[in-house]
């Protein structure tokens, strides 16, 4: 896949090239919104990390310029702003991910890994945590090699859950990526998909946080 | 307090009545000695008059006194008598007039009692050695009095009369000329006190552009140095969170050449992040200070926030392998700053995982309570750690303290912020916070308790 990272700090810029290089990322680094825009408007990247702070361009209106030509194209945004307006409007603008410095390097990893799931074009398309695999690309899902059969929406949660490893998505989070806005949502829809799936993969696979919501512990 | 209002209209009101007063009085005096001088001319020339109709018959007449009627008293008609005086005879008189002499042949005006009543009497001569005429002339004072006064009251009565007319009419004037520090009193009273906007009036006058103008400087200055500390804290946040940055990243390339694991590798990892949530904690104490909380006013909603803080902390609750709940209601609502509420959530949720040991429990509640005197939304946090000796409830608030040091038994890392920062965003919540040991799981339990109005 390939990378480019627009980010005026050298140290930082060398720094994720280095790490990214390591994981078999294609990574090209600029340190200018205007070279950023002509490098995407030559050879479109797969992805950009943008870096908020640029001494030339406003960070947000870089990622206005780069939505107008390239709707698809998934943005990282880095930035050491970590106020919760400029978060809301970076996602507003289009935005697909957010992360505030300092930042852990396995967390960038792991976001830059469910970008290039979610576009199809990672080499490996599987997601595999203990013994249960999703395959991203053929919609399939494993446990201990085996397939099991999932409902659409079962698979979309498990994939939600997967995806973000570690962390807890809330019932509202769930129901939000589950359900189309305006669709019927019966009050316990996501608890009754979350026992089925408990049912097939065991059941301390999905934990439960009270009060919170659910979620698969990182390997 | 003074009004300067109502200082101006009593002064002004009683120094103009006082001089008026004064006025009217002098008035009166004077137009009386006038008038008097008026009167006594008068009589002198009615003298003069009645001296032409004494002619020679005059000259051998005499009145029999005995033929004047006796008069009863106090039914005189008219209020001017005179007598014709010849050698000492009486030769004329006019109705109403005493036969008899009433005052002294001396060419004076005197003042002389007659039939009940006070007469200003003139006694003229008039003829030779040979003729001796007095004409005797009188005049009741009391007339003359009522007269003049009469026509001198009416003269004054306005003045007078007009008293109510001036008071209102200073009433409105004062009332208008002070519009323009009523105009900058109610803009002061109305001004909140993180507005620093310049104040505006609009009749401007030169006593107060002075002021307003030194006022709107003074405002401007500190606006000023509000927006430089507020660009200050965000450069620094932006100057520290780079290089934080860069250790990071080159740590974890550090890390992945290592391969193995290494001691001082640990330490550096360590340092490093005391150093991150310093800076954070420093920042989150700034921004959550009174001038930056603009965004106060807003409903939110406390459960939801509550949901944001365990997942952005569940890494490490969870790397200690303890149990987090949030139980209460949903729909809890309170009025306040959702980023400075998000961070003492955080702070107290952090607190209960780090201060605990591993397999413990975190309980947070979030339910509403009603008195009878009023309602309110009471957030807890509950653990099952070691909790705080009662005695250093009140320290914990304090900047920069913590339980025993920097040798917490925990050996967890911290800087001292956490509980200064949270009791901070309390206070500017209205809200009151209480320490106490939690009855269920027998930690620290945190209770805040957020008005509801």
């Amino acid at each position: 896949m390939n990378l480019l990272i627009v980010e005026d700090d050298v140290s930082i810029a060398s720094g994720l090239k280095q790490a990214l290089q390591r994981e078999g990322f294609a990574v090209n680094v600029v340190d200018r919104g205007k070279d950023a825009l002509s490098t995407i408007d030559i050879q479109a990247p797969d992805l950009v990390i943008l870096d908020l702070g640029l001494p030339d361009m406003d960070g947000l209106s870089i990622l206005k310029k780069i939505r107008q030509g390239h709707t698809r194209l998934p943005v990282l945004i880095l930035t050491a702003r970590a106020n919760l307006e400029d978060m809301v409007e970076g996602l507003d603008l289009g935005a697909d991910d957010y992360l505030s410095k300092p930042f852990q390097m396995p967390e960038l990893l792991a976001r830059v890994r469910v970008l290039e799931r979610r576009l199809g074009i990672s080499n490996s398309n599987k997601l595999t945590i203990d013994n249960v695999s999703i395959d991203t690309s053929a919609h399939l899902t494993y446990l201990d090699d085996n397939v099991v059969d999932l409902s659409r929406r079962e698979y979309m949660l498990l994939k939600a859950l997967m995806e973000n490893a570690g962390k807890i998505q809330t019932r509202e989070a769930l129901e939000n990526k589950l359900y189309s806005w305006g669709e019927e949502v019966a009050s316990n829809a996501v608890e009754v998909h979350i026992h089925h799936l408990r049912k097939k993969f065991g059941t301390a696979f999905i934990k439960t946080i009270r009060g919170v919501g659910y979620t698969v512990k990182k390997q | 307090m003074t009004s300067i209002r109502k200082y101006l209209i009593f002064i002004l009101l009683s120094a103009i009545t006082l001089i008026n007063f004064l006025a009217a009085l002098h008035g009166y005096r004077t137009s009386m000695d006038a008038a008097e001088k008026i009167f006594d001319e008068k009589l002198i020339q009615i003298s003069d008059l009645l001296i032409l109709t004494v002619n020679s018959d005059f000259n051998n007449r005499t009145i029999n006194t005995s033929l004047i009627p006796t008069r009863s008293q106090g039914v005189i008609e008219n209020q001017i008598f005179y007598q014709i005086w010849k050698d000492d005879q009486l030769i004329d008189f006019s109705q109403d007039a005493s036969g008899h002499i009433l005052t002294e042949f001396n060419g004076n005006f005197e003042n002389i009692n007659y039939d009940g009543y006070r007469w200003r009497a003139l006694s003229k001569f008039y003829g030779d050695e040979k003729n001796k005429i007095w004409i005797v002339i009188a005049e009741r004072i009391d007339v003359r009095f009522t007269l003049a006064e009469s026509v001198i009251v009416r003269s004054v009565l306005p003045i007078v009369a007009s008293l109510p007319l001036i008071a209102l009419i200073i009433w409105f004037v004062v009332a208008n000329g002070l519009k323009p520090l009523a105009q900058l009193t109610s803009q002061l009273s109305q001004k909140r006190a993180d507005d620093l906007s310049p104040l505006t009036i609009k009749t401007v006058t030169v006593e107060l552009s002075q002021l307003v103008d030194s006022a709107n400087n003074l405002l401007r200055r500190l606006s000023d140095s509000f927006d430089r500390e507020k660009r200050f804290a965000s450069n620094a946040a932006h100057e520290l969170r780079t290089p934080m940055s860069i250790l990071r990243i080159h740590l974890y390339n550090l890390q992945q050449d290592l391969k193995e694991p290494n001691a001082n590798f640990k330490e550096l990892d360590e340092g490093l992040k005391r150093l991150e949530h310093l800076v954070e904690q420093i920042l989150t104490l700034h921004r959550s200070s009174s001038e930056n909380y603009l965004e106060s006013g807003k409903n939110v909603c406390l459960y939801e926030i509550i949901q944001d803080s365990v997942s952005h902390l569940y890494w490490k609750i969870d790397n200690k392998n303890q149990i987090i709940e949030l139980v209460g209601e949903e729909a809890t609502c309170v009025v306040g700053d959702k980023f400075a509420l998000s961070a003492l959530i955080t702070n107290l949720i952090d607190n209960a995982s780090k201060y605990s040991p591993e397999k413990s429990e975190i309980l947070v509640s979030v339910l509403s309570k009603e008195t009878p005197h009023k309602k309110s939304i009471v957030l807890s946090v509950e653990d099952s750690g070691a909790g705080i000796p009662q005695d250093k409830y009140e320290q914990v608030f304090e900047r920069f303290y913590r339980v025993d040091g920097d040798q917490h038994s925990s050996g967890e890392k911290g800087c001292g912020l956490g509980l200064s920062i949270v009791k901070h965003i309390v206070e500017l919540h209205d809200a009151k916070i209480s320490l106490s040991q939690s009855p269920s799981l027998g930690g620290l339990c945190v209770k805040i308790e957020f008005p509801v109005s």
